[in-house]
């Protein structure tokens, strides 16, 4: 395998920017191209493209992760499998879904792919919350004590921080939760585990 | 139990600070109730998310690459082409404007101002049109530059730099007709080139006049049948030496077809994907190079790029 490959998987494991901008300018035009040739949109495109960088970061996380092909493939095999799978939901029009099993089965990219879709509703639900809860909970999962919370916050006591704490994070499982595609990714792992 | 004591055992749970007998329920639960593995499990999920800065990080980058990256729905209705057709328009009118105020300044000051005519050479207003070209290819050139922002080396302008020997200049000067070449990258039939050496504006620095040069990217093309078919000429910035043909060096590009995606993609693109690696080593004068990346026997120039040799201290 040549240095450069693994060189790309670095750049995405440590968020090197400049590795970073090199992989969109080599590989995003044919990931657009896919994409766009296949009902989607620019948006779409770009979207495919930074869930499938975001997988790659997940697996990269693995000490045990090596590339057994060249960076594209394994980048565009999962911008296939994530357009097809959103295309399959949208239902635009009929996917050769053989093709996509055909192509998860030898990486195992189904799981990865199932974990980042997973996450993207997740973003998408927090992004729903107002500015207040937002920030309030950035510092939560941030682990910061509820006494800083409460002070950045600029909340007069610290039972109310926890109270809005409460509050707000109800309302990001509400929404994600609410969202079809979190009964879809339950649905998939349950069916799994049977 | 109220949904918040129960937000709250979860996230002890999750923390590791439930103990005891609290601890000892809560995973008693856990072997009997799926719910509410489900809701522990999505608390932690969460927590794993949106808590890992790391991740965070990045994802914010991809989002400022994205806006860097994403093509306008404008510039893909309206070619490029016709916005520089756009702009050579209005650099035609504004040198035409500028052409006849001074032909006009020179016939009605005649040779009392003999400066002017030293700035526009006469030739110019007795046969405006080749002037007009070349002028209007030197209005756009500095624009290009400015655009190219990748390589950091590139913005040595050598207006500002001090003013290297005047035959050195000229040898940075860029060729109008290979500047269109560049533009016109990615129109030119069915070849989609992505040139990942050298890198694009690169600068090379020259050690005992040589640098050595890599041509690596990829290929994507149903339009090629034979593998060993693509060549890379290399001309300086002379428009003589492109015209006349005179490339300072040429290679044949080998081309290694992927293999891997083959069976794939078909259902999506019935396309050939080729990878390209080559290393050469280049004696050269500073000065400002193009390569064209060519097919045998065919004169269509399938990708242009530019780069600069120099030598250190320029």
């Amino acid at each position: 395998m040549h240095n450069k490959e693994d060189d790309f998987l670095k750049a995405v494991k440590n968020g090197d920017s400049k590795g970073l901008r090199e992989i969109y300018e080599l590989f995003l035009p044919r990931i657009r191209k896919l994409v766009t040739s296949n009902g989607g949109s620019e948006e779409d495109a770009q979207d495919i493209f930074q869930s499938a960088i975001l997988t790659i970061y997940e697996k990269s996380q693995n000490e045990n992760f090596k590339l057994t092909s060249k960076f594209f493939t394994l980048l565009y095999g999962i911008c296939r499998n994530l357009w097809g799978n959103r295309l399959q939901k949208k239902s635009f029009k009929e996917v050769t879904l053989s093709d996509h099993v055909k192509y998860s089965s030898e990486e195992n990219i189904e799981f990865d792919i199932e974990r980042t879709e997973e996450q993207e509703l997740f973003w998408a639900s927090f992004q729903k919350l107002g500015e207040d809860c937002q920030k309030l909970l950035r510092l939560f999962f941030d682990k910061e004590k509820m006494e800083k919370i409460a002070k950045m916050m600029g909340y007069g006591s610290v039972s109310y921080a926890k109270k809005r704490k409460f509050q707000c994070k109800e309302k990001l499982i509400e929404w994600i939760k609410k969202d079809r595609r979190y009964k879809e990714l339950s649905n998939k792992q349950n069916l799994k585990k049977e | 139990m109220e949904k918040e004591q129960f937000y709250n055992m979860i996230e002890q749970y999750l923390d590791g600070s439930l103990s005891g007998e609290a601890l000892e329920a809560f995973e008693q639960r856990l072997q009997t109730e799926p719910d509410f593995v489900e809701e522990v499990a999505l608390h932690r999920k969460l927590q794993e998310e949106l808590g890992n800065a790391q991740k965070r990080q990045l994802r914010s980058k991809l989002d400022a690459l994205r806006k860097d990256f994403t093509q306008k729905e404008e510039t893909k209705v309206v070619p490029i082409d016709s916005n520089q057709k756009w702009k050579i328009m209005v650099s035609v009118a504004a040198s035409f404007l500028v052409l006849s105020l001074a032909f006009w300044y020179f016939v009605l000051r005649g040779p009392e101002k003999p400066k002017i005519v030293d700035d526009t050479p006469p030739v110019n207003n007795e046969d405006p049109t080749p002037q007009k070209e070349d002028q209007i290819k030197e209005i756009e050139d500095p624009t290009r530059l400015v655009e190219d922002k990748t390589d950091p080396e590139k913005k040595t302008d050598p207006v500002e730099t001090p003013p290297p020997p005047e035959n050195l200049l000229a040898n940075f000067e860029p060729n109008p007709e290979l500047e269109d070449l560049i533009a016109q990258n990615g129109t030119v039939g069915d070849f989609e080139f992505s040139i990942e050496k050298p890198e694009k504006n690169k600068a090379f620095v020259l050690t005992d006049n040589k640098i050595e040069i890599q041509f690596s990217g990829m290929l994507s093309t149903s339009a090629i049948e034979n593998e060993n078919n693509l060549e890379v000429a290399i001309y300086n910035n002379d428009p003589q030496n492109f015209k006349s043909k005179k490339r300072i060096a040429k290679f044949q590009i080998p081309l290694e077809k992927d293999t891997s995606e083959d069976d794939e993609g078909i259902a999506f693109i019935e396309k050939d994907v080729y990878y390209f690696d080559l290393q050469k080593t280049l004696t050269l004068d500073p000065g400002l190079y193009y390569y064209l990346i060519q097919q045998k026997g065919n004169s269509t120039t399938l990708f242009t790029g530019r780069f600069e040799a120099k030598h250190l201290d320029e």
